[in-house]
């Protein structure tokens, strides 16, 4: 969904900002933005070390557990990144980020792209639709490395295509985040362990997916 | 996940509002059909 205007469109507003699970995640500003420690380390995904540093370090390990504090965080993020008017990508939990960010600071925003939204309050809203998590529970009963990308992807291509990030994902992570890990957490663990071909592949997908110029763009294999 | 049909609720909800839907994909749609939503 795309309203065309938050406040008045001015063209000044160019970054732009994905959003998915809990607390912040995935933020994707122009390397210019992210300060004097990611431009003396350009090339390798500048913004996903930000990030893990803000949601690790800056929250003192502590998460926000509502929408509206997580959207507080990114409020306060994007104050601390000096970035007045911002293009926002909300996918998924962030997209509901996303609009709370639009009810709490409207000027923040020009554009608002909500991605597997909802409205607050939706009648059948609370907990999971059974016909969603049935699937995803018996794969991960059977023990697939893809369990994770077979609920959110439809098709096989998809799937094969995303199943490589997976495994890496698995590999170290907590065994309980196999099941509400999505793709762009694949793309983000893979641009931290640097992997070649897996970091090709999220350049392609981050830059089809944000049109603008992006830091994943000088990313090197 | 979020079924389809909240976000034809949401669409209705918000003003100027533009809503697009995917066809044989799931939540993980925007990376299943990425060029198509860069587009969009």
């Amino acid at each position: 969904m795309l309203p065309p205007k938050m406040g008045s469109s001015t063209p000044t507003a160019t970054s732009v900002m994905a959003m998915s699970r809990s607390s912040c995640c995935s933020t994707f500003a122009e390397p210019r933005q992210l300060g004097s420690r990611a431009r003396r380390r350009p090339g390798r995904a500048s913004t996903g070390r930000f990030l893990r540093q803000r949601r690790c370090r800056g929250y003192n390990r502590r998460t926000p557990d509502t929408v509206e504090a997580m959207a507080h965080g990114a409020i306060a993020f994007l104050e601390a990144m000096s970035l007045p008017r911002v293009d926002l990508l909300g996918f998924s939990i962030g997209s509901f980020i996303a609009q709370e960010i639009a009810l709490i600071r409207p000027n923040l925003l020009r554009r608002v792209v909500l991605a597997s939204s909802a409205p607050q309050g939706a009648a059948g809203m609370h907990g999971w639709a059974p016909t969603v998590i049935a699937p995803s529970v018996s794969r991960r009963r059977a023990r697939r490395p893809t369990s994770a990308c077979s609920s959110l992807l439809q098709t096989r291509a998809a799937k094969q295509a995303c199943s490589h990030g997976a495994d890496l994902r698995t590999n170290s992570r907590p065994r309980q985040a196999d099941v509400v890990a999505d793709a762009p957490s694949a793309v983000r663990r893979s641009l931290r362990l640097g992997h070649p071909q897996t970091i090709r592949c999220s350049n392609a997908l981050l830059r089809s997916i944000c049109r603008s110029s992006l830091p994943v763009a000088t990313v090197t294999p | 996940m979020i079924l389809p049909r909240y976000s034809h609720l949401l669409a209705g909800l918000l003003p100027n509002a533009r809503l697009t839907v995917y066809p044989d994909s799931a939540h993980g749609f925007l990376f299943q059909h990425h060029s198509r939503f860069a587009v969009t």
